[in-house]
């Protein structure tokens, strides 16, 4: 049985994982014991870079007037969702408060978002958020004090390469985290020295950690050794360099211990497939399929390396405006009047409900374009899905799957054509070992902070705390959601 | 007057939609000049010789100078390919330390580089030990390593340095064999910070004691890292050793040596890339439809074509208003047609001399064109930001958050130009105030379509080129394409600013907002009347703001 490049021997020991602890050591947390949970929780946020939000909202069940926190059916775009609802949360009226609050430059107006989607506080420069991101946050704290998964977090991405604009993770005031692009960097991060090996394979990985250790131990020591006079910021930047060297010095210890197995032949053979990209020449639904293809080994790797343990946090890239195009046939079209659309992005510009002006996109009374629009959603919807599909095939050992364990958070940069920031969609998936009440949809006031639904995610995976980003919106964990 | 000049047009980019600080881009720095915005004015900046001294950040190895200092370490032995995360493009240059982060993957890819080169090093000890590599002992490989060490940490050992390379070798050496042990030390320097970031004290100067002068090994590191994008050969290693490099004449010498090398061309190369935007050129797509002779070879071709031209500029036109006039061009059988030349030089690139009434400089070059252009039609927007952006250095304010900002396509039946589709959306709303100023530069480029071909028509009706440059109090007015535009910026000062501006960030590894205009104005004001790159590149080596730092508190 293959699911999604997963072996059955792996399958097999993460469903025995419970009781034959000796095989999975490092899918089981040090402090796991009775009625603790089979698996340290998750998380991966889902990055998309724009939104309709009125698409999202589910609606009513039939014979009621409006859809309630628990009667409520997913919005047609959803459909893919459909054997997920009770895994979900969707809410409305979370806004960057944080962004309100932010006076500085901006270079453009995604990177309004883009800079406070995951950090939440002022940004450092016009195109640069000014603190660590929430994935940052989390991976830094749960790897602290010695590091727990191989590796803190990943970011995957096969297309969004971000020209001139700041990124999404950040590991501190102005540092974007390094993004992994395309399937074959990824699949180059699973360790060599995973799965069963020979005796001799092992005295030649232990040797060969040997002297890298030693190696960064010689590094670290000159570390120590700088006497030059050096500023804050440069200090710390070195620090945090040693730091780092220090981490990936007892990542490399728990390589040696994890038993799970490298992504097999089938997503190898379809990530080789991923890397012939379609010329000029190749057709729409070419494009398009290249597009689902990398989407779906960009999952597998993912779940894999959730399921592996290599890491607990991760962001991944949803494709969006130009990409998605070919994956939904997109072709312009006039309607007449000036009413015309030119490419997804021009369509979500035009395609928006009623802003905070009152008035509407000039499409939105186009049902043809909304058509198109909802039709665009739907296929991220799908993609979406296909994700939750592939963690809910997972099992975990007491009845449950990889989604119970984790929270996937769907999450972007702005809500609308109009490049608002208020009032997203936000939507969570899996309750991260049972502490989100899923299968609900929340209201919540417009302008409720986003900060404080990141003190919720950081409390759900563990990590404590009581504010995050611009302590001046945050209030704390978000109600109703446990 | 010049300082003057230099800040209107700042000024009046920021008031275009009175939504962007724009004029914080030439404001005075803040002491010192970390780049961290807010304390400006709080102190008096520091001079020498009435040059503003800055204080960079901690720069660390770009990927390009990583590379090659790796190259230039280990001569003779074919190095591996090396894995590096890309860089932030959130910046304009790569060395921009704010954006230098010490991410995990960066650190995992440093040790897996660094295991991957010691493992060619060990199989090429004959080429790399001062001693036959059969018969080698400790203190050849002690020697070997603290050779290698001084010239990876750009200084000679340190006492302390060289007591930790020394014990390290002896508590590795206890438990490896000697090429083991060899290979693990080797790793350790390529990961230790004297080797992938550029650290400098300096020493005091006297009456002064917020300056502190470069050492000769610090100096000739930012001279190596500037010119070569690499480590200190051995002749500026001898003249750095003992200080001699800090003699102004002595220092020329060297600069003038390392320009004269070929390793110069790919530093040189990487700051034309980054400045000049190239790194849209990899990414450029055409309708083929709207395009039919477009293939996958003819962005490749572009980019290469025109990364070629700038170089052919600097290093064999060499003056800085040659950037706008030169008439050459590189061009293939797929590029030619562009130019309205014959094809004939099958795939490979040649040199052609262009019509030099329909073409001119970096701005008419077809992949510069094409990379400013949607995949069906072209951009004045784009074009137009460009220009204000990267050689006049006032960046305009972007568009407020709720303006629709994607380009006015033909509807159907639609006859309109290009400019009058831009011209019908722009005049609403609160567009008109940048516009003026973006268009007026952009519409100048009507000539040329969305691949860079020449039209004189466009949907059966003239071309209108003409444009107005706005806010400059220098070249301020009207012209008529891109041949008359560049006449403008060719004699320009604000453009030779921009330029002095840019190779001092790229130079200093300084952000815009520390490259200020007191920075600037006395390198550019050492330019003779007919200023060339060359020149320009040995001012700022020669400038108080590269020989010295101030003091960290």
């Amino acid at each position: 049985m293959k699911i999604h490049g997963l072996s059955r021997r792996m399958l097999l020991q993460l469903a025995l994982a419970g009781s034959a602890s000796a095989m999975l050591p490092s899918l089981l947390p040090r402090r796991a014991r009775a009625g603790q949970p089979v698996l340290p929780p998750r998380v991966i946020f889902v990055y998309n870079m724009g939104t309709v939000r009125e698409l999202y909202d589910p609606v009513a069940t039939a014979g009621n007037p409006a859809p309630t926190e628990t009667d409520f059916e997913l919005a047609p775009i959803h459909d893919a969702l459909k054997p997920f609802k009770s895994d979900l949360i969707l809410t409305r009226g979370i806004s960057m408060a944080s962004q309100d609050a932010d006076t500085s430059a901006f270079a453009n107006s995604h990177v309004r978002g883009g800079t406070h989607a995951l950090t939440a506080t002022n940004r450092k420069t016009p195109a640069l958020a000014g603190g660590p991101s929430i994935d940052q946050l989390i991976a830094k704290t749960l790897n602290a004090p010695t590091p727990v998964t191989r590796y803190p977090s990943w970011e995957l991405d096969f297309l969004n390469a971000p020209d001139m604009e700041g990124g999404t993770s950040y590991i501190a005031a102005g540092q974007t985290n390094d993004r992994l692009y395309g399937a074959s960097a990824v699949l180059g991060e699973f360790p060599a020295d995973l799965g069963q090996q020979t005796e001799a394979q092992k005295k030649a990985a232990a040797a060969k950690l040997a002297r890298s250790q030693a190696s960064l131990d010689l590094a670290l020591g000159e570390y120590g050794g700088i006497k030059a006079r050096l500023s804050k910021d440069d200090r710390a930047k070195l620090d945090q360099h040693a730091q780092t060297i220090r981490d990936l010095r007892a990542q490399m210890q728990l390589g040696t211990s994890v038993t799970c197995q490298p992504p097999d032949a089938a997503l190898q053979g379809d990530i080789a497939t991923f890397n012939v990209r379609p010329g000029s020449g190749a057709t729409q639904a070419e494009r398009g399929a290249w597009v689902k293809r990398g989407w779906d080994v960009q999952a597998r790797l993912a779940v894999s390396a959730l399921a592996c343990d290599l890491t607990r946090v991760q962001i991944l890239h949803l494709p969006g405006y130009g990409a998605i195009d070919d994956v939904i046939g997109y072709e312009p079209a006039d309607y007449g009047g000036g009413k015309a659309h030119t490419g997804t992005h021009d369509l979500a510009h035009q395609c928006s409900g009623i802003n905070q002006y009152g008035s509407g996109g000039t499409l939105w009374d186009v049902p043809a374009a909304v058509d198109l629009m909802r039709k665009l959603d739907t296929a991220q919807a799908q993609m979406f899905a296909q994700l939750l599909g592939y963690l809910k095939a997972i099992p975990r050992g007491d009845g449950g799957t990889l989604l119970d364990s984790t929270v996937v958070v769907y999450c972007g940069q702005i809500a609308n054509g109009y490049h608002e920031t208020d009032d997203l969609p936000w939507i969570l998936a899996g309750g991260a070992n049972g502490y989100f009440r899923t299968g609900r949809f929340l209201k919540y006031p417009k302008g409720t902070a986003h900060n404080d639904l990141y003190v919720s995610i950081a409390n759900a995976m563990g990590v404590n705390v009581q504010t995050f980003g611009n302590p001046a919106v945050c209030k704390g964990p978000l109600s109703n959601l446990r | 007057m010049r300082s003057t000049l230099a800040l209107l047009l700042p000024l009046l980019v920021a008031a275009c939609t009175g939504v962007i600080g724009g004029a914080g881009e030439d404001t005075a720095p803040a002491a010192g000049g970390t780049g961290d915005a807010g304390a400006a004015g709080a102190t008096p900046p520091q001079t020498v010789d009435g040059q503003i001294v800055v204080t960079p950040q901690v720069l660390r190895l770009t990927n390009l100078a990583y590379t090659n200092s790796v190259r230039d370490l280990f001569p003779g032995i074919t190095i591996p390919s090396l894995t590096l995360p890309p860089a932030s493009t959130a910046v304009v240059y790569d060395n921009d330390a704010i954006v230098q982060a010490p991410t995990a993957t960066l650190i995992q890819a440093y040790q897996a580089n660094a295991s991957a080169i010691a493992g060619v090093v060990l199989s090429n000890l004959g080429a790399v030990l001062p001693c036959a590599a059969t018969s080698a002992d400790d203190a050849c490989a002690l020697t070997y390593l603290s050779d290698l060490a001084s010239r990876a940490y750009r200084h000679p050992l340190r006492g302390e340095e060289s007591a930790r390379l020394t014990a390290a070798w002896q508590t590795v050496r206890a438990a490896n064999d000697l090429p083991t042990s060899l290979g693990v030390v080797l790793e350790g320097i390529l990961q230790a910070p004297a080797f992938l970031y550029q650290i400098e004290e300096g020493t005091p100067v006297e009456g002064k004691p917020q300056l502190a002068r470069l050492t000769g090994s610090e100096l000739a590191a930012r001279l190596a890292t500037f010119l070569w994008a690499s480590i200190p050969d051995a002749p500026l290693r001898a003249v750095a050793v003992d200080d001699r490099l800090l003699q102004p004449a002595v220092l020329d010498v060297q600069a003038r040596r390392l320009l004269d090398d070929p390793r110069a061309h790919e530093s040189v190369a990487h700051m034309q890339y980054q400045w000049l935007r190239f790194n849209l050129l990899e990414k450029i797509k055409k309708d083929k439809a709207t395009f039919p002779t477009w293939s996958d070879a003819t962005g490749p071709a572009m980019r290469d074509a025109t990364v070629r031209f700038v170089d052919h500029v600097f290093w064999e036109e060499g003056t800085l208003a040659s950037l706008f006039t030169d008439t050459h061009a590189f061009v293939n059988d797929a590029l030619a047609p562009l130019y309205g030349l014959p094809s004939a030089s099958g795939s490979g690139l040649a040199m052609v001399t262009t019509n030099g009434a329909q073409r001119g400089g970096i701005l008419t070059q077809v992949g510069l064109l094409a990379a400013f252009g949607h995949e069906q039609m072209e951009s004045p927007v784009l074009r137009g930001v460009f220009v204000l952006d990267r050689i006049l250095c006032t960046p305009p304010p972007p568009p407020p958050p709720n303006v629709k900002n994607t380009p006015p396509a033909p509807a159907q039946g639609d006859t309109s130009t290009t400019r009058q589709r831009f011209q019908t959306l722009h005049e609403l709303g609160d567009c008109a105030g940048c516009h003026k100023l973006i268009d007026g530069v952009g519409f100048g480029f009507e000539h040329y379509d969305a691949v860079g071909a020449w039209r004189d028509t466009e949907g059966g009706k003239s071309v209108d080129a003409t444009g107005t440059i706005l806010g400059t109090q220098e070249i301020d007015g009207p012209f008529d394409g891109i041949v008359e535009l560049n006449t403008k910026l060719a004699k320009s000062d604000r453009v030779a600013n921009c330029i002095t501006k840019n190779w001092m960030q790229y130079g200093l590894g300084i952000d815009p907002q520390v490259a200020t205009e007191e920075l600037v104005a006395p390198v550019r004001s050492g330019l003779g009347p007919t200023p060339t790159f060359r020149e320009l590149l040995l001012l700022v080596v020669k400038s108080a703001a590269f020989r010295y730092r101030t003091v960290t508190p």
